[in-house]
């Protein structure tokens, strides 16, 4: 079997990461760098450094390896003429589902300032189910809150005035406050 | 571990980061989201959000909440009963709704949750004595995406829910009401017990029809677009024969975008007033009245 094309990305701090071209092509951004051909003495990613770059990869490197495991099991279903060995290449792939929707549970089950950092990168590195999870993930844990927890919850600051406050209050006031 | 003061995430995070966010919630959060800070404010007021939000929650599946009687249990300050449409409910720019009519008031308040909008609507000529929120609904045309307030009209002064012959519309964006005659008398004694359900650009509800004292139960629909009624074929034979009693409970709800109906063996003895079997159906076309028997829940 021939070894995965590699590729070296460098984070904001200069340290360098080798990942699978699968991996890192998650991210549409790298894609569109390796297709313009960018590749040269490694990726630079000016605005990722290298403790979150690092947390990306690893959501990237698991759902590469899901996606590849998953295709060579369809392969293999299709291949099998017996229906013994599609069966099982189907429950395999259900495990796969099963594991991976618990690694992205633990994955984002971090403080927000790394919640926050992954945000970011998932944005720039346009990873969409990464940002999907983080958004959901944020969205979780704004739901049921009072805006001072919230507020607390993500270190957001009060920025309206007494008067301002009272008005908005007001114009909830019938509503569901 | 030393605890950091988290200031980054206002204003760093960027507006469309905090949208991507926020989408994600339900209407009936962004109301408290809006007092959050001014960006999140802004966010939320920005009609452009309203319309992101509601393509986001475009969902299949339509589902009213009645919210008055869980909050009243709640025992949490709600300053009238209020009909809630959450956010799944209607694909257009209101997409969350309050009514809330007041007796002592000529209006009614109408606000979308996801921006905070408020509508207030003058009141039809009060015909009536009584007015009761109950007697308010609010639907939307997926094809003509006109909403439209609705009100049933009482016939009696002091019995206004005894029949309904005229239902009042006001379509958002008109300016006035307007007044849609029911073909027959329709007794609307079951409104308040089982509610109306919006489902595809109609309403459903349960009505009494009383010849000669014997009642029986059939399904209106009022078409939205048409603004007409249809009567609609029960599912199985009522056997409500006897003057002014029931031997079976009805109701009406909404499942799977469909209209749903349940009905039990109506049961003094039994703690939660009926016993047997619980059928459940759905209608599957309105236009030839078919059902489709969903289940059997057996009652012990």
């Amino acid at each position: 079997m021939a070894s995965p094309a590699m590729v070296t990305l460098i984070s904001s701090d200069d340290a360098r990461f080798e990942v699978t071209e699968a991996a890192a092509t998650m991210s549409q951004t790298i894609r569109h760098m390796i297709e313009d051909g960018c590749t040269d003495g490694g990726i630079p990613l000016p605005n990722v450094p290298a403790r979150t770059l690092a947390k990306v990869l690893e959501y990237c490197n698991k759902h590469a390896a899901a996606t590849a495991a998953e295709s060579s099991a369809a392969g293999g279903a299709a291949a099998g003429s017996d229906s013994g060995s599609s069966s099982s290449a189907d429950s395999a792939g259900k495990d796969d589902g099963v594991d991976l929707a618990s690694f992205d549970k633990a994955f984002v089950e971090v403080d927000t300032d790394t919640l926050y950092d992954l945000l970011l990168a998932a944005n720039y590195l346009d990873v969409k189910t990464l940002l999907d999870l983080c958004c959901q993930k944020v969205a979780d844990m704004i739901r049921g809150k009072t805006p001072e927890q919230i507020r607390q919850t993500f270190g957001i600051k009060n920025d309206f005035s007494p008067e301002e406050e009272e008005k908005i209050r007001k114009e909830n006031q019938w509503a569901f406050e | 571990m030393e605890v950091q003061a988290r200031t980054k995430w206002v204003p760093s995070l960027p507006d469309e980061m905090v949208e991507l966010i926020v989408l994600r919630l339900p209407a009936s959060t962004l109301l408290r989201c809006r007092r959050v800070c001014r960006q999140w404010r802004l966010i939320l007021r920005d009609p452009r959000f309203a319309t992101a939000h509601l393509q986001l929650h475009r969902a299949p599946a339509c589902c009213p909440l009645l919210f008055s009687n869980r909050e009243a249990a709640l025992k949490k300050l709600y300053p009238s009963e209020a009909i809630l449409f959450d956010e799944a409910w209607s694909p257009s720019r209101w997409d969350a709704l309050v009514i809330e009519p007041d007796d002592f008031l000529s209006t009614i308040k109408i606000a979308n949750l996801a921006t905070g909008e408020c509508l207030h609507l003058a009141k039809p000529d009060n015909r009536v004595t009584g007015d009761h929120y109950f007697l308010y609904n609010f639907g939307f045309h997926p094809a003509t995406k006109e909403y439209k307030v609705i009100r049933f009209l009482g016939g009696r002064e002091l019995f206004p829910l005894d029949t309904v012959s005229v239902v009042q519309v006001y379509t958002l964006g008109g300016d006035k009401w307007r007044d849609v005659r029911a073909p027959k008398n329709q007794t609307l004694s079951c409104i308040d017990y089982s509610g109306v359900v919006n489902v595809d650009g109609a309403m459903y509800y349960w009505l009494s029809e009383d010849e000669r004292n014997r009642r029986r139960r059939a399904i209106v629909s009022f078409d939205l677009r048409e603004e007409r009624f249809e009567w609609i074929q029960l599912p199985i034979a009522d056997h409500a024969g006897r003057a002014y009693s029931t031997s079976r409970m009805y109701w009406i709800t909404e499942v799977d975008a469909k209209v749903c109906v349940a009905t039990a063996q109506d049961s003094m003895r039994s703690a939660i007033g009926f016993v047997g079997n619980l059928q459940i159906w759905t209608l599957e076309n309105k236009a030839d009245q078919s059902w489709r028997h969903k289940c059997t829940i057996l009652i012990s």
